[in-house]
């Protein structure tokens, strides 16, 4: 194991897991002194019947929901955050719950911003570490198909980028009847943004052993249960691991540079609209491939998390890194139905490929060029259709 | 946006699930004053406990409770549900309902709750592990061995509780509970 000269770690959240977990969110509340949350879910939680679950587990205690915002769409939209801002205050709230996935979690962190700092303009605040004050208590209960973003110190509202350690929630909950897998494809998704986070961010030359446990626990609870999961996307145990996954990941990726593949997995969901998980998954094994090639810093810790310690163990120490390689490959093609094998399959044009590129070296957050950054997308652009 | 689309919800009741760790609480307090007369193992463990000692163990935020203070001769006294604004030495507190059945149905062993946060205890540990090993001895006596063994560590060998003891006392204890 590599040692650091200096690093530092950071993470906010308490995590309440397992069994009837929902249920300590009003003690919780308590321990912050709030007892009148308003709830912001997205739309699928209401149709999917969990807002009944997560209102249940409120029976019997003192906590009064101020309201229940359960029409939150496909991307957080300042207008409705503005228009939140109104509710909170009406009802004399004094916390936020978000409950759902990505668009839910940024809202609420958005919604956080403007009541806790009493800011007019959410965007005056877009950047890193431009918070500098503790915010309202923020808990999140994500459900299946939430990302890794979610939990994480980053929000992205309009496609605008905040980033701050006060933006990690400050209890998560995961309870296995909100994370039941209702959609796989989703599910399926997510776990590839958090699996992408996790490689790169144990995979970065910004590792350090904090980071390491968050990140390769993330990788071995994915690539133990996403097939498992696939296999039968009712099996609860898997659906909690992979939940757990996103939220190891989220906490790995808050502390760690972004990696190659996330930088233009979010440039080419912002240009073409394609899901983002659906990108990285696609980018991932390539960017590892051109990493390698490079000589850039590749762990073999990865294949002790990836396949276990006996895989781990009866492989020469000079062939781990071309096996993690493959057991990412073989990853991937168990999820070929919901993950294409290539970009051409998502018919994104040239010009948006190489605009993808530029983007990403204009980010500056991971030191490749344009050159390197093209590379990698034609790689991923030209392999088999079929893994 | 019509915010009255989004009304506030006011926490509803679990009315069953209440009168059931009610009524188990209960039971066990009024057992608990009844071993502290028959068996010398809860009498022992009173009598180290603090003169005038009292506690309470129930489910926040309103209960039920089951309060069990220390009479005047050191022994155990089931002193009612009710607990009001009243502050006790020692308080154990369930964090909610849910987590009460889950002990009460005998999901979750006592030690296991413990483990996995399910009690807030307020005050010295030392005496609330005492009463843990009251409640253990209390459910030996209680409930039949296939389900005590999910809700105790360690079953008591032959040896530690022997049957005659288990059996005599149990059916004193159940008469004394139920009568006065």
């Amino acid at each position: 194991m590599q040692k650091k000269a200096f690093y530092s770690f950071f993470n906010q959240s308490k995590y309440l897991a397992g069994a009837r977990a929902l249920e300590h969110i009003p003690i919780e509340l308590h321990s912050y002194d709030a007892v009148r949350p308003l709830v912001i879910a997205t739309k699928d939680v209401t149709a999917s019947g969990l807002k009944k679950i997560f209102v249940k587990a409120f029976y019997d205690s003192d906590v009064t929901i101020g309201g229940f915002y359960d029409n939150v769409g496909g991307t957080a939209a300042i207008s409705t955050i503005k228009e939140l801002r109104i509710l909170f205050h009406d009802r004399g709230c004094d916390s936020i719950i978000a409950l759902g996935h990505g668009p839910a979690m940024d809202t609420a962190k958005g919604l956080n911003m403007l009541v806790s700092l009493g800011v007019d303009d959410i965007f005056t605040l877009e950047g890193e570490d431009t918070i500098s004050t503790p915010l309202k208590p923020f808990f999140t209960v994500p459900t299946a198909g939430s990302c890794g973003y979610d939990m994480s110190n980053m929000a992205v509202i309009e496609h605008h980028r905040f980033k701050s350690d006060f933006l990690f929630p400050d209890v998560v909950c995961l309870d296995p009847r909100m994370t039941g897998i209702n959609d796989i494809g989703r599910a399926v998704e997510s776990a590839m943004v958090a699996l992408t986070h996790a490689m790169e961010a144990s995979d970065s030359t910004m590792h350090n052993p904090m980071n390491d446990a968050y990140s390769l626990a993330a990788i071995q609870f994915i690539h133990e249960n996403l097939p498992r999961a696939l296999k039968c996307p009712r099996n609860r145990e898997a659906a909690l691991a992979l939940a757990y996954a996103n939220a190891l990941a989220a906490v790995a990726f808050s502390n760690a540079p972004a990696g190659a593949a996330h930088i233009l997995g979010e440039a080419l969901n912002k240009l073409t609209g394609n899901d983002p998980g659906v990108c990285m998954a696609i980018l991932l094994p390539h960017a590892t491939e051109f990493m390698v090639g490079k000589d850039i810093l590749m762990r073999d810790e990865l294949l002790l998390a990836q396949a276990g310690m006996d895989a781990h163990a009866s492989t020469p120490e000079k062939d781990r890194i071309k096996e993690s390689e493959n057991q990412l490959k073989k990853l991937m093609a168990s999820a070929i139905k919901y993950v294409p094998a290539n970009l051409k399959s998502l018919r994104i044009p040239p010009y948006l490929i190489e605009q993808a590129a530029r983007e990403a070296e204009a980010s500056g957050s991971h030191g490749l060029t344009f050159k390197d950054y093209m590379t990698i997308l034609n790689n991923a652009g030209k392999a088999p259709a079929v893994r | 946006m019509n915010i009255d689309k989004y009304p506030e919800l006011k926490p509803g009741k679990k009315y069953i699930k209440r009168y059931y760790v009610a009524i188990m609480l209960w039971i066990v307090g009024r057992a608990i004053q009844a071993a502290c007369r028959l068996d010398k193992e809860v009498i022992k463990e009173f009598s180290e406990l603090p003169e005038k000692f009292t506690f309470s163990l129930g489910v926040l935020p309103d209960g039920p409770f089951m309060i069990i203070g220390k009479d005047d001769k050191g022994r155990a006294k089931y002193m009612g549900w009710n607990k009001g604004r009243t502050r006790f030495p020692l308080e154990m507190n369930i964090k909610s309902l849910e987590a009460a059945i889950k002990v009460f149905t005998f999901q979750e062993g006592t030690a296991t709750a413990f483990a996995r946060e399910r009690f807030i205890v307020d005050g010295d540990l030392g005496y609330a592990l005492a009463v843990v090993r009251v409640l253990n001895i209390i459910e030996v006596y209680l409930l039949p061995k296939i389900i005590t063994k999910l809700a105790v560590k360690r079953y008591p060998r032959w040896s530690e509780f022997s049957p005659l003891r288990k059996w005599v006392n149990r059916i004193l204890i159940y008469i004394r509970a139920f009568t006065f």
